[in-house]
C-alpha cells in the first residue's frame, strides 16, 4: 500500500470527479465542557436496596461549533470491588452486590425524585445517544423537568447548556462491599 | 447490639462515600474532525492525513486534574449510522497514533490518523462510516465522571481506478479554519436580499493557520456535490437561492485572516415560507496533493407564510 496524492484540482467542483481524492471537514470540532458549579455527586450514606438521587447534577455546555448530541454510558472500573453493574432495562430489581445507574437531562434547577426516572433512562455499558425518550423523564412535567427540545440531551446548539441528574440504585439486601464506576458523557455531532 | 443491627451498620459503612468526582469542575474536552468526508478513496491505498494534509486529530483538554486520554476507532452503533453509509466492516481500517496520552493539566495534543482501505475491488462505489472515540480514562474512586468526543469519518470508495501519477504528500492543505463555522438565521422573508454578516452583527473569517502563503476559494456548493444529507431538522435550500460570497478568491499570508461577507436571497415562492433550510459554502485551498476543504453552513429559517 502506498500514500496516494493527486495534483490539486483547479476547482473544488472538479474535485467531485470519480478519482480525485477529496477530504472535506464538514464539522470542525466536537466538545464536552463541564461547567463550573454544581457538578459533584455526593451521597452522605448509601444503604442496600435503596434509590438515591445525588443532590447536584452534572452541568455541561456545548462549546463546539455545531449541533451535537450527548451519549452516556457507565462502566465499572476494573479491580474496584466485587459489585456488578446491572444494565437491565426491564424494571427488574437490582440484585445482591449489584448497582444500577440512571440519568435524565432536565432543566436547570429541576425537581428530580426517584420517580422521575424510567427504564429507558438506565445507563448501560454501551454508549447510548440521548433522545426525546432516552435519558429524559416522561413522568416529569414541563414545569419540573423542562422540555425535550430545550433541555434534552440531543440536538444541542452551540453554547447550549444541559443538566444531567443521576439515580443510583444500590444492591439488594445483604449487599456488602463497594465498587467504583465511571459515567462517560460523549459529545457527537448531530447527524 | 443485635446481630441484625450490626449487619446494617456494616453495610452502611461499606457503601458510604460512593459518589466522588473524577473530572474537575470547569474541565472540558474538544476534538477536531467533528465530521470529515473522504471521497474517492482507492482500494489498496493508505491515507495518512497528517502527511497528506497536515491534518492531525487535535485534542484539547482543559482542566487542572491529571487525566489519561485515549483514542480508539470504533464501528458505529446502529443509533450512530448515517443514511447512505454502511458501518465500517473492521475498525482496523482506521488508526490513530499515538492513541494514549497522560496529561497533567490543560494541554493540546495531536494524533496522526491513517485510513487503510483493503485491496478489495468489491468495495468500489461503497460508502462507510466510522468513528474515532476520544475519551478520558484512568483510575477512579467511587463514581467518577469521564468526558468523551466522537469524530465521524465518512469514507467513499472510488468507483474507478485512479490513473494519477505517483503520489507525493503535499502538506499544509488543511491548515486553515473558518470562524465561525456556521451562521444561523431566523425569520427570513423569502424574496428579500439579506447581508448575513450585518444581520448577525458578526464578522466571518478564513484564518490561514499554516506556515506559508496560500490561495483560497470560497464558493457555494450544490447540496448534492458531497453526497451529504442535511442536518437533522433541516432540508437543503432551493438551488436557485442567490448566494454571493465576497471575496470569493484571495491569497492569504501565513498566520493571517481574511474577512468575508455573505449576501443571499431565498426565492419568493409560497413553498419557501416556514422552512428550515441549510446551505453549504466551501473553502478550498490551492496546493499540490489531494483536494481539501472546510464547509461553512448556513442554517436559515424562513418566515411563516401567514405573516
Amino acid at each position: 500500500m502506498g500514500i496516494l496524492a493527486l495534483p490539486w484540482a483547479a476547482s473544488s467542483l472538479q474535485a467531485a470527479d470519480n478519482t480525485t481524492v477529496d477530504v472535506v471537514m464538514s464539522i470542525q470540532s466536537v466538545d464536552v465542557t463541564l461547567l463550573n458549579g454544581a457538578t459533584t455527586f455526593t451521597v452522605a450514606t448509601a444503604v442496600a436496596a435503596k434509590k438515591i438521587v445525588p443532590p447536584e447534577p452534572a452541568n455541561l455546555r456545548n462549546t463546539g461549533n455545531f449541533f451535537q448530541d450527548y451519549q452516556v454510558k457507565a462502566e465499572k472500573i476494573a479491580d474496584t470491588g466485587g459489585w456488578t453493574q446491572n444494565n437491565l432495562t426491564d424494571g427488574s430489581p437490582v440484585g445482591v452486590n449489584e448497582y444500577r445507574l440512571r440519568g435524565i437531562w432536565a432543566v436547570f434547577g429541576a425537581t428530580i425524585t426517584v420517580n422521575s426516572f424510567e427504564t429507558d433512562d438506565v445507563i448501560t455499558g454501551t454508549s447510548q445517544t440521548s433522545s426525546a425518550t432516552r435519558f429524559f423523564s416522561a413522568a416529569g412535567t414541563q414545569a419540573n423537568v423542562g422540555t425535550t427540545a430545550a433541555n434534552g440531551g440531543f440536538n444541542i446548539p452551540a453554547l447550549g447548556e444541559r443538566s444531567l441528574s443521576l439515580l443510583f440504585e444500590s444492591g439488594a439486601a445483604t449487599t456488602t462491599g463497594s465498587s467504583a464506576a465511571r459515567i462517560t458523557i460523549t459529545g457527537i455531532a448531530t447527524p | 447490639m443485635s446481630s441484625g443491627k450490626f449487619a446494617r451498620l456494616l453495610i452502611l459503612s461499606l457503601l458510604s462515600c460512593l459518589f466522588t468526582h473524577g473530572t474537575a469542575k470547569g474541565s472540558g474536552l474538544t476534538v477536531t474532525m467533528g465530521e470529515v468526508i473522504l471521497r474517492n478513496l482507492q482500494p489498496g491505498s493508505t491515507y495518512h492525513l497528517t502527511s497528506l494534509l497536515n491534518f492531525p486529530l487535535r485534542l484539547t483538554y482543559s482542566g487542572t486534574q491529571p487525566i489519561a486520554l485515549r483514542i480508539a476507532p470504533v464501528v458505529p452503533e446502529p443509533n450512530e449510522y448515517k443514511e447512505g453509509y454502511e458501518p465500517i466492516p473492521d475498525s482496523a481500517w482506521v488508526t490513530a497514533e499515538p492513541s494514549q496520552f497522560n496529561l497533567e493539566g490543560s494541554s493540546t495534543v495531536e494524533s496522526n490518523v491513517s485510513i487503510a482501505i483493503p485491496d478489495d475491488e468489491s468495495l468500489r462505489g461503497r460508502k462507510f462510516i466510522a468513528y474515532l472515540w476520544s475519551q478520558t480514562s484512568g483510575e477512579g474512586k467511587g463514581l467518577s465522571l469521564g468526558l468523551g468526543a466522537k469524530s465521524r469519518l465518512l469514507l467513499s470508495i472510488a468507483t474507478e481506478k485512479s490513473t494519477a501519477p505517483a503520489p507525493s504528500p503535499s502538506g499544509g492543505t488543511m491548515d486553515f479554519e473558518l470562524s465561525p463555522p456556521a451562521a444561523n438565521l431566523q425569520n427570513i422573508r423569502p424574496g428579500k436580499k439579506i447581508a448575513v454578516n450585518k444581520l448577525l452583527r458578526k464578522d466571518f473569517f478564513l484564518v490561514n493557520t499554516g506556515k506559508e502563503e496560500r490561495k483560497f476559494k470560497l464558493e457555494k456548493i450544490p447540496a448534492s456535490s458531497l453526497d451529504m444529507t442535511p442536518s437533522r431538522g433541516y432540508e437543503w435550500g432551493p438551488e436557485d437561492t442567490v448566494i454571493e460570497v465576497s471575496p470569493s478568491a484571495f491569497s492569504l499570508k501565513a498566520g493571517k485572516r481574511k474577512k468575508f461577507n455573505v449576501k443571499m436571497r431565498v426565492p419568493d415562492r409560497p413553498a419557501h415560507y416556514g422552512k428550515h433550510y441549510q446551505y453549504l459554502l466551501r473553502a478550498t485551498p490551492q496546493g499540490a496533493g489531494v483536494s481539501s476543504g472546510i464547509l461553512f453552513r448556513i442554517n436559515l429559517d424562513t418566515r411563516k407564510g401567514d405573516l
